[in-house]
């Protein structure tokens, strides 16, 4: 007999509980989580360098990268205690692989996990991984149009970083345009602009990362 | 670490496993068609999901199944004259008062609504 079977489930649903699993356990543990979103070069892992160098908690990153582990071993290299995830041509981390890989980490003491995702602003602004907050990060090169072509990553994020604002001089970059239209979809999420060359920013976006901190894992 | 998995790949393992989880222990022969909701804010393209639907289908229950699709265009409203409106390129303005409007989940849709299918009960 031919019959419909009424389903009305998110496909999302597997990795959804998958990521609210690893969300308990990095709550019990005081590990706050931080999924990085951003395009290929816009300025991830230089981003988090610059955060961790200031941050007053301790930090722990796990590297999403499609191939190598360079971003890892630059990281290592700063002492930082950083974990590889590749991907091997899937555009996005998932929870399970997230879950794949917590059995390396022992987090010894609390603080906040940077989970750099794989470079684009289309998939892994999908799939949740266990994160209490996304941050988006785009550069000056990128263009003003962002918002506009990728609401979704933008709508999603809780914090932006508009990254390489040393280079505002030589390229145009609308600013109005580009707030007007993470306003459309965000009305919440700070904005910071940023520099790894002259260091611009981050002293502003980590006195906001810290309190955030402070008031989440004390 | 590493996996090896492309773009549509991972979404069409899932969308299989939550279909062959509605047919555990079920009467189910065959499985004609799913049918699926797919907001165009999620980027995902029809040619690619039935292609690795076809891939990754082959060796289950849900071999030779149809996959049809139904598209939902993004909707915005605007918070001032409560006119919902599809945007334009480069806009998230309203096309009745011009006030920036406020994106909604129409759009965002990713699941299975149903399934067609054929099974051994009278």
């Amino acid at each position: 007999m031919k019959r419909t079977i009424d389903i009305k489930q998110a496909i999302y649903s597997e990795n959804d509980l998958h990521a609210e699993t690893i969300r308990k356990g990095f709550a019990e543990k005081g590990i706050f989580a931080v999924n990085i979103l951003g395009g290929a070069g816009a300025g991830k892992t230089s981003t988090l360098i610059n955060i961790i160098k200031r941050i007053n908690k301790k930090s722990y990153v796990i590297e999403g990268d499609i191939e190598s582990d360079i971003d890892t071993r630059t990281l290592r290299g700063l002492g930082v205690e950083a974990f590889q995830i590749n991907t091997n041509g899937n555009c996005h981390l998932n929870a399970p692989m997230i879950e794949s890989i917590l059995p390396q980490m022992t987090f010894s003491e609390k603080g906040v996990l940077f989970i750099e995702n794989i470079g684009n602003l289309v998939c892994p602004a999908e799939f949740v991984i266990g994160e209490d907050v996304k941050f988006l990060i785009c550069s000056i090169p990128e263009g003003s149009d962002k918002p506009y072509k990728y609401p979704v990553a933008f709508q999603k994020a809780g914090a932006i970083i508009v990254t390489k604002k040393d280079l505002l001089p030589y390229i145009p970059f609308d600013i109005e345009f580009f707030e007007k239209g993470v306003r459309a979809i965000n009305k919440d999420a700070p904005i910071f602009y940023t520099s790894s060359v002259t260091g611009h920013g981050f002293d502003e976006l980590t006195v906001w990362l810290n309190d955030l901190l402070s008031a989440k894992i004390g | 670490m590493r996996f090896t998995k492309v773009h549509e790949c991972s979404v069409v393992e899932n969308l299989i496993n939550v279909t062959r989880a509605h047919l555990k222990d079920s009467s189910v022969t065959q499985v004609k068609s799913i049918n699926l909701v797919v907001g165009d804010l999620t980027g995902y393209v029809d040619d690619s999901l039935r292609f690795y639907f076809r891939v990754l289908a082959k060796d289950t229950e849900l071999a030779g199944a149809e996959l049809n699709i139904t598209h939902i265009k993004p909707k915005l409203l605007c918070p001032k004259c409560g006119t919902k409106f599809e945007r334009t390129r480069f806009s998230f303005d309203c096309p009745d008062c011009g006030t920036t409007g406020d994106m909604t989940k129409e759009g965002t849709e990713f699941f299975i609504d149903t399934i067609e299918v054929e099974d051994s009960s009278k």
